[in-house]
């Protein structure tokens, strides 16, 4: 009963003119930055942040908020249409989104991408408001050594993501693998790999290499072979008849768009770890689990159903540790915090019952945002997918430019665009080559978390390795992944055995 | 920061305010640009918008606030010190651009004595040293004592060669013990490792540390600075147990070198005009920053002065990034 008087109470809040059009006004600016490629919630937050300081702090946040979570459904408008990531965490859509869309289900895509991200956003929400100051309780209980082994399953369920052969999955991995060690080794100091450049000291930044390979690399690819470009058959049908999933579509979407709320809702409340995870792991658990895994990468609905579902749960369980904690999992939500902040609002345990109207109206306005976007998103499915049909020469150039906008942006430094455009290059040649690029993010993001938090877990071992197996849930996780390391070779080797006798 | 040294502060930054009020007439007649040298949401971005706030009032012109995060600060640091020095690009400093990254990073292109002109000191806070409230640790005495078991202590910081870092290694050198490093990238995940009872101690900045202290999920043992913390009086300084213990966070605004002096002198009329206004009184109160009470003939000196501090507790820890 606490919990309705409570939502009743968020109504109040939310549900003022003021605070509704400053959510809208959130929700829209986020979908418009979160599809541009390269421009992503990070910056226009920071942008966005000294304008809202004439209002009232709930309001403000309630519009700052709206451009994050905004963001995530963008983000997929641009993955699913033109195989180019808005924002990194809606990358892994474009791997089943994009052939959808060149098979003349662009409208689909879409719709199931509007349609998940509502699901997943507004059942983490729900979780939020039950559950916040238990599941930070819980998260807070994750030590380095579980951030390892669950960074380690991932890595392990997801390196075959991009399809085609495994072996080239497995190499993109590596390279990302590899990529991520570059800038000042945390335990160290060293410098790893960044050739005296001090702008390499942080490592590369992530917009560059996702930009790069997926974006610049696909515009090149695009200009190089006009011919292959898809866009007559596209926008064949455009009628919402061709946009609705069939019934057998819907109760083949419904599982895994839960089992996608469900991995962001959990990966998303751990401070650290972020919707770029969450997506990836929910496609990789959808990957696995299915009959039929050739599918995936071909246009598998499930395969943009889970990981939006994900990365949208993951940004509403995000609000989970900031909010209750005052513990910022990404950079993203580290801008929010600082918003709060310079609004006289500081959140942590005493958040809640201290600014019980803020928190309550933050969440029921979520919803809210959430059911702006849906509406928002559905009609314009038709506009949208006439962006496929804008021609090249004035596409392509429009596109790099806010590419190399966006790269710029992070940190106001040059030298990221030229990184960016450096990898454009390279995601060209290894495209051609048949090595997608998502695997390489995979590893880049993976990669530096699994290390550090590898180490951290040895350093407070006093180096006693053991310390994985002894706690238990760090020992199933890791046990998991060795799992899935065998079975694959399970069957050669039962080849192999009764071949022997014989 | 005696009393005494206050009021001759603040009747010097009076009369300076008076003498750069006649000249801010003529000096910014196009918008200036203030580069903060980390990311948006940080605390020395929010410091930086809210000075930059009070300034365009002040001068009235905008000071833009630009973000050019990297290597602890370098990065949008050197760009401050290689650009024009007519006044119109201007940096928030800090205790790790001005004083630590000399001795942390050799390669670094600046020289914070002799690279920038000082215009201001802004604010300065101590940190708190947090324990998890689960943990057997109630005095700094436990846990000097736990440190001098072979185990030792775990400390979390912000990074290798931070101010965080370097406070627990002047900690461990003052006394003895074994104190190991555990750094994070992220302050807010290493304090959350602290609450959790993963790490043991932690410095940390008052305004993330003084809630969960307040709602009994952290246990504040010490204060970094010698003053003890505005916000947290009943916390003893860590210098009464340990001499020679005050460290201090702060940011101080500067430009390039050979600033003309007039120009400088009118910028920190701004700032400290910027420094007194409401939302900055009121968000330094909240976050336990105290507001800058230095004289600005004095900067210079407590630039070097800091440098040498950092730099001695640096060699001492062998804490270096090559």
């Amino acid at each position: 009963m606490e919990l309705l008087s409570n939502i009743a109470l968020g109504f109040e809040t939310a549900f003022t003119a003021e605070a509704l059009f400053y959510c809208f006004l959130g929700c829209c600016i986020g979908t418009f930055v979160g599809a541009l490629p390269g421009i992503g919630p990070m910056v226009t937050i920071s942008v966005a942040l000294p304008l809202t300081f004439g209002l009232d702090p709930t309001v403000a946040l309630i519009m700052l908020a709206g451009i994050f979570y905004g963001a995530q459904y963008g983000g997929s408008i641009s993955s699913i249409l033109l195989n180019l990531p808005g924002t990194a965490s809606t990358a892994v859509t474009a791997l089943d989104g994009y052939p959808l869309a060149q098979s003349g289900r662009a409208g689909f895509a879409l719709f199931i991408n509007a349609v998940a991200s509502f699901c997943g956003s507004s059942i983490s929400i729900l979780v939020v408001m039950a559950f916040a100051p238990a599941i930070a309780e819980i998260a807070l209980r994750f030590n380095s050594t579980e951030y390892f082994a669950v960074m380690v399953l991932g890595l392990v369920a997801a390196c075959t993501i991009g399809g085609g052969s495994p072996l080239k999955s497995l190499i993109m991995v590596v390279f990302g693998l590899i990529l991520g060690i570059v800038g000042m080794d945390i335990n160290s100091g060293a410098m790893r790999y960044t050739f005296g450049f001090l702008e390499l000291t942080d490592g590369i930044s992530l917009i560059s290499v996702a930009m790069g390979m997926f974006g610049v690399a696909e515009i090149v690819r695009k200009m190089a072979s006009p011919s292959t470009d898809g866009s007559r058959s596209m926008v064949r049908d455009l009628s919402l008849g061709s946009m609705l999933p069939s019934r057998k579509d819907l109760s083949r979407l419904w599982l895994p768009t839960l089992r996608g709320t469900a991995v962001g809702s959990m990966i998303g409340a751990l401070p650290g770890a972020g919707p770029t995870v969450a997506a990836f792991m929910a496609y990789a658990t959808e990957k696995k689990i299915a009959r039929d895994p050739a599918r995936f990468g071909r246009g598998a609905p499930e395969g943009v159903a889970a990981p939006e579902a994900a990365n949208n749960a993951a940004v509403q369980a995000a609000f989970i540790p900031t909010l209750s904690l005052g513990i910022p999992g990404d950079v993203v939500m580290a801008i929010l915090l600082g918003a709060m902040i310079m609004h006289g609002v500081v959140p942590g345990p005493q958040f809640i019952s201290n600014e019980p109207a803020m928190f309550w109206g933050l969440l029921v306005s979520f919803w809210l945002g959430n059911l702006i976007l849906l509406f928002l998103n559905l009609p314009l499915i038709g506009l949208l997918v006439k962006i496929i049909t804008v021609p090249g020469r004035i596409l392509h150039p429009v596109v790099i430019f806010f590419i190399c906008l966006g790269s710029y942006s992070v940190a106001n430094n040059v030298f990221d665009v030229f990184v960016t455009l450096i990898f454009g290059m390279l995601g060209y040649l290894l495209m051609r080559r048949g090595f997608h690029p998502a695997p390489v993010l995979l590893g880049f993001i993976l990669g530096p978390m699994m290390e550090e938090n590898l180490r951290r877990s040895l350093v407070i071992a006093r180096g006693d390795p053991s310390v994985f197996l002894e706690r238990p849930a760090s020992a199933v996780m890791l046990g998991l992944a060795v799992l899935l390391i065998l079975l694959p070779l399970r069957k050669p080797v039962i080849r192999m055995l009764n071949r022997k006798p014989g | 920061m005696t009393s005494i040294r206050n009021i001759l502060a603040v009747s010097l930054t009076a009369t300076l305010g008076l003498a750069g009020g006649a000249f801010a007439q003529s000096f910014p007649d196009k918008p200036i640009t203030m580069i903060v040298p980390f990311a948006a949401g940080t605390s020395t971005d929010t410091v930086s918008r809210l000075i930059a706030e009070g300034m365009s009032e002040e001068l009235g012109q905008t000071v833009v606030v630009e973000n050019r995060a990297g290597a602890g600060g370098s990065v949008g640091t050197q760009d401050v010190v290689s650009a024009d020095s007519d006044g119109y690009t201007i940096a928030m400093g800090t205790v790790g651009t001005l004083a630590i990254n000399k001795s942390i990073f050799p390669e670094l292109p600046y020289d914070p004595e002799s690279d920038v002109t000082p215009i201001a000191f802004v604010g300065y806070t101590p940190t708190l040293l947090v324990v998890g409230a689960d943990t057997e640790f109630e005095t700094l005495d436990d846990l000097v004592e736990a440190a001098k078991a072979d185990e030792g202590v775990t400390f979390a910081s912000t990074g290798n060669g931070t101010s965080t870092h370097l406070a627990g290694e002047l900690l461990k050198t003052l006394s003895d013990t074994n104190m190991i490093h555990v750094p994070f990238g992220s302050g807010a995940v290493g304090l959350a490792a602290v609450m959790s009872g993963e790490v043991d101690f932690m410095f940390n900045h008052p305004v993330s540390a003084k809630q969960n202290v307040d709602a009994g999920k952290l246990r504040a043992l010490g204060v970094s600075g010698a003053a003890g913390s505005e916000v947290a009086p009943e916390v003893p300084p860590i210098n009464e147990s340990f001499e020679g213990f005050d460290l201090i966070a702060w940011w101080l605004m500067h430009g390039p070198a050979d600033m003309p002096a007039d120009v400088a002198e009118a910028l920190n009329n701004a700032v400290t005009t910027a420094i007194a206004s409401d939302a900055v009184t009121d968000y330094f109160a909240k976050s336990g920053i105290s507001k800058g009470d230095m004289a600005f003939g004095e900067l210079n000196a407590f630039i070097s002065s800091e440098v040498k501090k950092w730099g001695d507790i640096a060699n001492a820890a062998n804490a270096q990034a090559d």
